[in-house]
This record gives structure tokens, C-alpha cells and sequence, in this order.
């Protein structure tokens, strides 16, 4: 069998400082084991994505694994350098989107290398999202679906061509009827009842709209444990690293809406909460604050904390948890519709709120890599006055990884830019 | 009319618009394929396809949009932000333009774009099922609407009927053509694509008689005898002739394209008859063609059904958009199991390099492909 950790890219490992993480990430790692263990005895389970709507899943029992959070794992684990060569040795070309693509990589390397946590089991079938400016996916789900041999359900989430309403984020948690055309609402909705109905018929069971009222009501309660975090990483200096909190957050948000996710977030908040009022933080030192520019950087993630010793400095806000706090709360009304709304538009990547949300963090300075960067965001950060690193790396392929330009990259922004900033407000 | 009328439009996109404006018709630029401009002819307007150009000053585009966006976006950005005075009514786009659209919306909304022209967002949903078609009659409704508002003359059932009579007119031509390029070595791919490509910019009745009449002046053309008779394959809609000249300047010669843009631009009638609206839905639906359709079998029919005929020597995978290729290894696999060569060239034609790299590359297939058969 092939050592796919014969790597290349990034070798240095993020420090932890909480009690929770490894319980967290251990009950995560055994979730994932008693999974498999399930599927092989013939339970189903469901293959997903970041913008499926989850909650359904659970409110029908079924497990299911997100596939941006399996990239995740697999470049965490430094594996991505061998399952990129390995697509590309079997025809898919470099220039393709990879942040997503480690789950078909994994599944159709068919056990040539170790794959993380033995690999991902045979679903049910497969759910997924589709936008019109994401088309290229599409393709890959099927080949996925092919290799597996398992239905795809597609859900499509159409586009209006209109921007999220100003300042969205402060009433989309209960006015979402309002903040979208009602065609689309209505459309989202009928896909769901789509999506019910499929799971229905693969477990037998009939839906109960209650059970998902439930769901929804642990899925927001959790996100009000991350809001506190959020709220202590602004008022003061941080207790917890980006690192540590993306590993964290990540893995409770795939799992929401279970018992499960919304202890694990209340474990977490009240750590945080006994660190900061014992001046307890990641970086006691933290004089500078960056914010971390879209999809996070999964193949390094202890480059977070690369520059606490040597410039003080700090990753103070990522989108993850912002977007769980901001953009997926919904309470009140009819649950499928609700839920169906936060598809309408969720608004990750919105840039009034990115901006808002960075300034609320006090941060000095934004830092991305090419692929999280189109359209307007260079000229908005640019507008918002916050200087803006742009590192040409990729987020998952480790083979991009060139440890000595990038350190000598950031060292050169923090010193010119950030800590000139931060002296100038 | 000069046979050089469609390849001439085809390269002064404009100029029938200039004309359509100076006669009083209010103009719709269109941005994308899959709008029904069945809605636009009936509400008295004239439907225009505004094309990105891969060259040519950006300033306002470049002010918000990164470097490194697709020039094509940062082309259209500008066109839509600074039209000719008063010269287009409405720009309406669809997929995959949602986004320009929602960045339009969102840089007018800060007073940032104070002369860009009103746009209308339309967009299909893709899978074919009685949701989608119900959700495209109810978005073809909004549109009909839309225009009615922006012309002042009501979308009627009627006025529909008579433009869905003369887009399939157009149609029935354009499938003639299609089949005659096939047929016999009359014309180049480049000259039939920049001619089919033409009907974007005119008047149905005007391109039907246009093509018609080119059709009637073609003979068979000696200097394409002899040459690799291959399939394009691109990676998206192309709105440029480039990919077809660099392949035919190494000496093949594109017989047809996977291309909503170019041979898959007409291949079925909209049902005439019974609610218009109604078959105007299920015809776009139905037509969604590229990477945005599912499941495969929508998207990769014509592939299939046409790479395996005997007029084609081989087929040019032409891959312009990185994002796209995810079909690309059971296309190849497929091409392998039916003895068909193929070619993947991952360059862009519109620069210089990227058409020199289409070039050379696709002489080199060429020789092999003599070679083999040597």
C-alpha cells in the first residue's frame, strides 16, 4: 500500500491549548468509526455538502458526512499532495476546483493508500446542492455517484442576480420571509419536500415536522454558544487560536442539530468563557489582529499560529463561525421553509458583511490566498481600508506549500503594513 | 445580400442594433445562453447578445473588480456600466451570470454605477422535471412582464406565437445549414461558426434569409478536401471564433462544436400550439446545454451521439475554462472504446500565446493521426 504521507507541503502541527478539543475531536474520530461500523451492518447514511440542508438528515436519524469537511480532514492530514497526483494520473487536470475534490480523490484511489479513518463507506446516495455559478460541480457529483454506484439527489439552488439585503445580518434570523423573491423561496421549499420524501422512502419512517422543529431549535441554540465565543474574541484578546477554534467550530457545525454538537458547543463556550476571565489567551502577547479572507486553510492549519511568537500577531476571525453566528440561524415559521431560506442565501462571501464582521474583530489586516479572491473583494478591503495579503497557495493541495516564501510573505506584511496600520488607528 | 453579411455581423456585433435603435426599436442586450427571446420580439423589442471582449480598456470594470478576474466579466461589467447613451433599454443576463448581475446590483446600490443600464436576472433551473418547467413558465411570466413594463406594449399569447413561428423558422434553417456543413466540404468551421453566430445580433426574419442565402451560394470548397474532419469539444459556450482558426490553421476542419453558440444552437423546434408560454418553458428547459445540466445523459448526449459518426476523424477536447474537465476521462474512455482519437488542449485562443499553443498542438495531432493512419 502506498504511503500517500510521503508528503511535501507544510510539516509543522498546531499547538493546542483547551480541555475541550480533544475530547471534542476524539468523540468526532469515534462518531466517524461507529459509522463505519454501522454502515457495514447495513445502516444507511448520506453523503453531503456544505450547502445541503443537514437538518433534515437529522431529523430523520440519518448520519451523513460532509464532503468539504472530508477534504478537510484529508489535507489536514497531509494527504491532499498524493490524491491530487493521483486525479491527475487518472485524467482530471490540475486546473480543477480542489477544495472539493478530495472525496471523489479518496474514493476512487480504491485503497491504494491509507485513506483517513479507514475511508469513507458506501452511502445511501448522495445529496447535494447545485448553483449556476458553481456548474462545474456538477460533473464531479456524478462521477462520484457513478464510482459509487449510488443515486445523486441534486438539489438546485437558483440564483436571482440580486445581492443580499444591506446589513442582512441583523434581521435574517427571524425576518428570512422577507429577504428573499418568494419565487425562490417557494422553489427551495418544493426541493426540500423533494429531498423529505427521498427520505422517506430510504428509511421507511414518515417525516415528522416536529422532530425537525427540533433540530432547528439545537442547531440555533448552538449557534448562540458560538456567538458567545465570538463576543469574548472581541472584547478582549483571544482566548483560543484560529486554529484550535476552526477545528472546533468545523466539527460541531457538521454535526448540528444534534444533542451532540449543541453540548459540544456549550463545552466549548464556557472554556473560553473560564479562559478569558482568568486572562488565559492563545497569545498573551497579541498586539496585532489578522482576519483570515474566505474558505479556510485547510492543508496548514498551524499556520494560524506562525506568528504569535514572532510578531504578536494573531488570526483573530475566520468566516466559519461568523457565518454559523450570522447566516444560519432561522427561528419562527414553517420549519422547511425556514430552512429553505438560509439556502436562498446564506451570505457567505457577502463583502458588507465580511468587512463588518473583520472590523468587529478589531483586525489590522486581512490575509487570503488566490482562489478566495474574484469580483470586488480586493478593491472593497482596499475601500474599507484594511491592508490585504494575497498568498498564492492552494487551501488543500499540499504541494502548493513553499514554507520559506510564505513566512517571508507574512513577515513582510505584518512589519510593513500591519503593524503601520494598526500605530496609524 | 453580400454572402459576407453573416461573418460580417458576426464580427460588428453592434451594427444591426445601431440599426434596430435608429428605427426606433427599444434594444435588449442579452447576456448568456438560454434567454427566451421569443419574450423580447414580443414585446416590440430587439434582442442583441452583448459579447465579452478579450481586449479592450476596462477602466470603470477595473476599478472594482480584482486583476485577476475573467477578462470576460470585466468586459461585460463595463458594457452594462457604460452603455451608448440611451442606446439600450435593458440588459437581461442568465447563467452563469448570476453573480455580474448580483455585483451590478450591489455597486448601483452604493451609487457606484450611476449610468449602467437596468438589468433583469433570468435564470432556468437546469435538472428536467415538472418542477423546473413550472418554475421556468413562472420566471418566462416575470420576464414577459418585465418587458411589457420596460416597452409598453403587453406580452400577449398571440404576439408570442408569432415569434416562437420565427425563431423556428430560424431554427429549421439553421439545422439545414448545420447539415450541409456536415455533409460536404462547403465551408470552414470557422466561417460557419461566425456565421451561425450572427444570429444573436439580428432580427429572426433577417438572419433566416441571411443564412438561407448563404446556404444556397455554397459549393463544395476543394481546399477543405483532405483535411481531419474533427469535433470541438470546448469547455464552455464560445463567444469567439479563435479556438475554430488556430485548429483549422493547423489544417483540420471543424465539421461541428458541442456549443449551444454553434452546431447545438438549434436542434429542436419550440412546440407551436396550446399555451405559448408554457412551450417557450419546457423548449429553454429542455435546451440547457454545458456543464450546469443534469444528469449526464442531458449533458453529454449530442457528444455521444455525434463523435461516434463516420465523418469524424477525431474529436478536440478545447478546454478554455480550467474550472471545467470533470467528464473529460469517461469522454476520453468513451472515444477510446469507439477507436476514436482525441485531443486536449488546455489554452486560451483569444491571446496570442494561448492560440499559438492551439495551433501547434493540434498540428502535432495531426500527424499522428496521419501517421496512424499511414
Amino acid at each position: 500500500m502506498t504511503d500517500p504521507k510521503a508528503t511535501r507541503g507544510a510539516q509543522s502541527r498546531a499547538r493546542n491549548d483547551l480541555d475541550c478539543t480533544p475530547l471534542i475531536r476524539g468523540a468526532q474520530k469515534e462518531w466517524f468509526a461507529n459509522l463505519r461500523e454501522e454502515v457495514a451492518a447495513g445502516h444507511p447514511y448520506i453523503y453531503t455538502d456544505a450547502y445541503s440542508p443537514h437538518e433534515i438528515l437529522e431529523a430523520f436519524d440519518l448520519p451523513h458526512v460532509i464532503n468539504e469537511w472530508w477534504s478537510g480532514i484529508v489535507a489536514a492530514r497531509r494527504q491532499s499532495a498524493y490524491y491530487f497526483d493521483e486525479l491527475e494520473r487518472q485524467g482530471y487536470h490540475s486546473g480543477l476546483e480542489r477544495y472539493t475534490a478530495l472525496g471523489l480523490a479518496t474514493l476512487i484511489d480504491e485503497g491504494k493508500a491509507e485513506p483517513p479513518w479507514g475511508g469513507l463507506p458506501k452511502p445511501a446516495f448522495i445529496c447535494c446542492s447545485a448553483m449556476s455559478g458553481r456548474a462545474e460541480a456538477t460533473a464531479r457529483w456524478e462521477v462520484m455517484a457513478k464510482a459509487w454506484d449510488v443515486p445523486l439527489l441534486m438539489t438546485e439552488i437558483p440564483m436571482t442576480g440580486r445581492p443580499m439585503p444591506a446589513r442582512w445580518w441583523e434581521n435574517v434570523r427571524h425576518g428570512w420571509e422577507h429577504l428573499y423573491p418568494t419565487y425562490q423561496l417557494d422553489r427551495m421549499t418544493d426541493a426540500y419536500w423533494a429531498l423529505i420524501r427521498q427520505c422517506e422512502q430510504l428509511t421507511g419512517t414518515r417525516f415528522d415536522i416536529d422532530k425537525l422543529r427540533a433540530v432547528m431549535d439545537r442547531a440555533n441554540l448552538q449557534q448562540t454558544y458560538f456567538e458567545d465565543i465570538r463576543d469574548t474574541i472581541i472584547a478582549g484578546k483571544s482566548p483560543v487560536s484560529m486554529s484550535e477554534q476552526l477545528g472546533n467550530v468545523m466539527t460541531i457545525q457538521w454535526r448540528r442539530g444534534s444533542q451532540w454538537a449543541t453540548d459540544a458547543a456549550e463545552l466549548f463556550r464556557d472554556e473560553i468563557a473560564e479562559r478569558a476571565a482568568r486572562q488565559d489567551y492563545s497569545c498573551p502577547n497579541e498586539a496585532y489582529r489578522l482576519t483570515w479572507f474566505g474558505a479556510g486553510l485547510w492543508q496548514n492549519t498551524a499556520f494560524y499560529r506562525a506568528f504569535e511568537e514572532s510578531h504578536s500577531t494573531i488570526f483573530a476571525r475566520s468566516m466559519y463561525m461568523s457565518i454559523a453566528i450570522d447566516g444560519y440561524p432561522r427561528y419562527g415559521g414553517d420549519p422547511v421553509r425556514a430552512l429553505a431560506s438560509r439556502y436562498c442565501g446564506i451570505g457567505l462571501g457577502n463583502l458588507e458583511w465580511e468587512i463588518h464582521d473583520t472590523k468587529r474583530h478589531r483586525a489590522d489586516g486581512v490575509v487570503t490566498v488566490a482562489n478566495n479572491v474574484s469580483g470586488r473583494t480586493r478593491a472593497a478591503i482596499a475601500q474599507a481600508g484594511l491592508p490585504l495579503l494575497i498568498l498564492d497557495v492552494d487551501l488543500v493541495d499540499g504541494r502548493t506549500w513553499d514554507e520559506a516564501r510564505i513566512m517571508d510573505q507574512m513577515h513582510r506584511f505584518i512589519e510593513d503594513q500591519v503593524i503601520p496600520g494598526h500605530a496609524r488607528h | 445580400m453580400s454572402l459576407k453579411h453573416l461573418p460580417e455581423t458576426y464580427h460588428d456585433p453592434l451594427r444591426a442594433a445601431r440599426a434596430g435603435h435608429d428605427a426606433g426599436l427599444p434594444l435588449i442586450g442579452c447576456i448568456g445562453v438560454g434567454i427566451p427571446e421569443e419574450v423580447i420580439l414580443a414585446s416590440g423589442a430587439m434582442p442583441t447578445a452583448l459579447v465579452p471582449k478579450a481586449e479592450g480598456r476596462t477602466p470603470i470594470a477595473d476599478t472594482f473588480m480584482d486583476p485577476g478576474e475573467q477578462p470576460e466579466l470585466r468586459s461585460l461589467l463595463e458594457q452594462i456600466a457604460q452603455p451608448s447613451p440611451d442606446f439600450m433599454t435593458l440588459a437581461v443576463l442568465t447563467a452563469p451570470y448570476g453573480g455580474l448581475a448580483e455585483t451590478i446590483e450591489d455597486l448601483r446600490r452604493a451609487d457606484l454605477l450611476p449610468n449602467a443600464v437596468a438589468i433583469h436576472y433570468f435564470e432556468l433551473q437546469a435538472e428536467q422535471s415538472d418542477a423546473s418547467y413550472r418554475y421556468a413558465a413562472d420566471r418566462i411570466r416575470a420576464l414577459a412582464s418585465r418587458m411589457g413594463a420596460v416597452t409598453g406594449q403587453y406580452v400577449t399569447d398571440e404576439k408570442l406565437s408569432d415569434a416562437i413561428a420565427a425563431t423556428n423558422l430560424r431554427r429549421q434553417a439553421l439545422r439545414r445549414f448545420n447539415a450541409a456543413r456536415r455533409e460536404a466540404p462547403l465551408i470552414s468551421g470557422t466561417e460557419a461558426f461566425q456565421a451561425i453566430g450572427a444570429a444573436r445580433f439580428l432580427q429572426p426574419a433577417a438572419f433566416t434569409a441571411a443564412l438561407e442565402d448563404m446556404l444556397a451560394s455554397l459549393h463544395p470548397d476543394q481546399s477543405l478536401n483532405g483535411r481531419p474532419r474533427v469535433l470541438l469539444i470546448p469547455s464552455e459556450p464560445l463567444t469567439h471564433s479563435h479556438a475554430h482558426e488556430a485548429i483549422e490553421a493547423a489544417g483540420a476542419l471543424v465539421i461541428g462544436e458541442d456549443d449551444p453558440l454553434g452546431a447545438r444552437g438549434a436542434e429542436s423546434d419550440i412546440r407551436s400550439g396550446g399555451d405559448p408560454v408554457q412551450a417557450i418553458a419546457t423548449h429553454y428547459v429542455d435546451a440547457i446545454a454545458g456543464a450546469r445540466s443534469f444528469p449526464a445523459v442531458h449533458r453529454l448526449n449530442w457528444f455521444h451521439a455525434q463523435a461516434v459518426k463516420p465523418d469524424v476523424d477525431a474529436v478536440i477536447f478545447y478546454g478554455q475554462n480550467p474550472r471545467y474537465g470533470w467528464d473529460h476521462p469517461a469522454m476520453r474512455q468513451f472515444l477510446e472504446s469507439q477507436g476514436k482519437l482525441s485531443l486536449f488542449i488546455r489554452a486560451d485562443a483569444r491571446n496570442a500565446g494561448g492560440f499559438a499553443q492551439v495551433e501547434s498542438t493540434t498540428r502535432a495531432f495531426i500527424t499522428s493521426l496521419r501517421d496512424q493512419a499511414a
